[in-house]
């Protein structure tokens, strides 16, 4: 069934919406959660919260050209916010290993300034639209849908040492971009 | 801002960006561009238009196969390009015959190793692949259809005014999958129903007063025949079950302010006939069947355990049971009357010694007091599931209808007693789950320890012999 029929499925409170949902996204959405949890029943926590909080947010939201990513969204957010709280030992190891990555492109990380999220991700969304697709989809791969090098490197059939180096030539991008743009962090 | 704010701000870039990133890609492009460059050189000469084709198949399907490989979990290390579109083929078709896919199975699950695999005799069948597979994929219940392909089923529908308010309740009757009728309810949230000789017996809360239920009667061919309120004068009554009984009237059975157990019967019209309200204290009507004379229920929390009660046909109970000894807690999971006795299918868990500090599920107390105590967080199945299966074993107790006492029992270790039913040729039929893997997840809220069980069926004769015991193949899963 296409997204756009799943969505009017969503708005007129048919829950066969969550069923359709589930057989099209499922098993990528608790792929997503397995690789920040990395753990079973924990993934299958967050892709059954993914389909409340769905349930609960169309409408107003219409994501009919975007579903996935609507989906996806949600179910990243929840599996971050689960290794807050629970402070899985488990998985921090991981998104401590990111977070190092990212520091690298902070303009300036000691600064104690504010900045608004939203001016973040429009800065950001602005530098990956200058990226060339294959560059693009390797940083968000590696950071979105926070994937292991490994993974990045079977994925795309390039090798993992030119994964690492093209992700530390981005970084270094996004760092300057935010730099020149005025992004202070 | 550290890193990690950092990462996390990155949830809210472009959409279209998240998607294109998720998009299948063909891999080993680059080689093919290679390959597609040289092969032109041969086209002149042969035909090799049907060669390139040939190849661009090949590499979809190794495509789709490594896909599939990645959203089921499953390990390529070790396999050559061939098997692994082998076993994608032998998955996807549900073939389940080359001999590697089980294997590859398995592999994928050595956090939760399938150990019940040790008591099949030589290799596994394809149909015990294929369960594994579907077990695998969080199929683990299996569907059991009623024999005519009559289903009865239940659904809400909510107000499209921008929140979830309740609308309607629809309860529906198929056959062969097919929709035979539909009937709604607007008073009341369906919480459950019962078949009687002439229809059925639906019932609910309001969804603003929990003070009663209403109760309707369906007739078979999808009329309304009455609805009304169930009104006891509680502050809050719930309907548990419907029973027709001899005399063919409707026996209500409910719990009145979480205290009282209360039988009130209904002509087949409708008319309230009796009301009978017994205190049992706070707790739950798990399960009440038709003994003679009345009923037996089991009732029970999760403080106290679990307990019998006898029912005469007016509500007054008359008997009460429960099981312990000194070493064991009794778990009663379900009864049936047979052969004149009642039987209770229930698994038995060590009395913990006060020596635990730990205030964790109470079965497993002696288990997860050991963890902490060690500060053990990661534990292996090998070493977690024969501890597991030292905690518990499944008992079927054969007692005397009038006293309660267990004249016989049958014990299985490492197990649980399930399901009790009788067969169409009067035989007795005891599920027993066989713990067989597990795994300790202690940052999970809804368990703490998870895991697989194989069912185990044992068979009684008429007489109350055990005649046979049979591995159904089926899988549940463990979740405490």
């Amino acid at each position: 069934m296409n997204d756009g029929k799943i969505v009017d499925l969503y708005l007129e409170r048919n829950e066969e919406a969550i069923k359709y949902t589930s057989d099209k996204y499922g098993a990528s959405l608790r792929r997503i959660a397995y690789g920040i949890v990395n753990d079973k029943s924990t993934a299958e926590e967050c892709e059954n919260d993914t389909y409340v909080r769905a349930w609960n947010s169309i409408p107003p939201h219409e994501p009919r050209e975007y579903l996935f990513a609507f989906l996806a969204r949600i179910t990243r957010h929840i599996a971050l916010d689960i290794c807050k709280e629970r402070r899985a030992l488990k998985r921090t190891a991981l998104i401590c290993e990111l977070s190092a990555e990212l520091e690298q492109c902070i303009p300036y990380p000691d600064d104690k300034s504010i900045i608004d999220s939203i001016t973040l991700c429009d800065g950001i969304n602005k530098f990956l639209g200058t990226l060339e697709s294959e560059k693009r989809n390797v940083f968000i791969r590696r950071y979105w849908y926070m994937d292991s090098i490994s993974a990045i490197s079977k994925r795309y059939s390039i090798s993992q040492s030119k994964i690492k180096s093209m992700l530390l030539r981005t970084r270094n991008q996004l760092k300057e971009f935010l730099t020149k743009e005025g992004y202070e962090l | 801002m550290r890193g990690k704010e950092f990462l996390e701000k990155l949830e809210n870039i472009d959409p279209a960006y998240i998607e294109a990133a998720n998009i299948k890609v063909s891999k080993n492009q680059n080689r093919f561009k290679r390959f597609a460059a040289m092969a032109a050189c041969f086209i002149i000469a042969l035909s090799l238009g049907v060669g390139i084709r040939t190849y661009a198949a090949e590499i979809q399907e190794y495509n789709d196969a490594i896909e599939f490989f990645e959203d089921h979990g499953l390990s390529t290390d070790g396999l050559s390009r061939k098997e692994i579109k082998t076993i994608y083929r032998d998955i996807t078709t549900k073939s389940f015959s080359y001999s590697k896919t089980g294997e590859v199975i398995m592999n994928s699950m050595t956090e939760e190793q399938i150990q019940g695999y040790e008591i099949w005799q030589g290799e596994p069948t394809p149909e015990d692949i294929e369960r594994l597979w579907n077990h695998k994929n969080y199929n683990g219940e299996f569907i059991i259809t009623d024999k005519n392909d009559i289903l009865y089923d239940y659904r809400l529908e909510y107000a499209d005014n921008g929140y979830i308010d309740f609308e309607k309740s629809y309860f529906e009757k198929f056959s062969n999958n097919t929709l035979v009728w539909s009937v709604s309810f607007s008073e009341f949230i369906i919480s459950g129903y019962s078949e009687i000789s002439d229809g059925v017996i639906v019932y609910g809360n309001a969804p603003d007063n929990y003070r009663f239920d209403w109760i309707a009667k369906i007739d078979k061919n999808g009329n309304i025949i009455w609805k009304q309120k169930h009104v006891n004068n509680f502050s809050y009554e719930m309907i548990v079950d419907v029973i027709e009984n001899s005399e063919g009237n409707y026996d209500v059975i409910s719990r009145g302010d979480s205290y009282y157990f209360c039988l009130t019967k209904y002509s087949p019209t409708g008319e309230k006939l009796h009301f009978k309200k017994s205190e049992i204290g706070n707790f739950g009507i798990w399960n009440i069947e038709r003994f003679t004379g009345g009923y037996i229920a089991l009732i029970g929390n999760f403080v106290e355990g679990e307990k019998i009660i006898r029912i005469d046909s007016d509500g007054n109970i008359t008997e009460s049971f429960a099981y312990s000894d000194e070493s064991f807690y009794y778990h009663v999971t379900d009864m049936i009357e047979f052969n004149g006795r009642i039987y209770l299918s229930a698994y038995t868990t060590p009395v913990f010694s006060e020596t635990n500090t730990s205030f964790c599920y109470y079965e497993l107390r002696n288990i997860v007091d050991y963890l902490i105590t060690n500060n053990i967080f990661d534990i292996s199945s090998d070493e977690l599931t024969p501890m597991i299966r030292e905690n518990y074993t499944a008992v079927l107790l054969v007692c005397d209808p009038s006293t309660g006492s267990p004249e016989q029992f049958f014990s299985v270790k490492g197990s649980m007693g399930a399901e009790l039913s009788i067969t169409e040729s009067g035989e007795l039929l005891w599920d027993v789950e066989s713990i067989t893997t597990t795994f300790y997840s202690p940052a999970t809220s809804s368990f703490t320890f998870g895991g697989n069980c194989y069912i185990f069926e044992y068979t009684f004769n008429t007489s109350g012999t055990l005649v046979s015991q049979n591995k159904t193949g089926e899988i549940t899963n463990f979740r405490k």
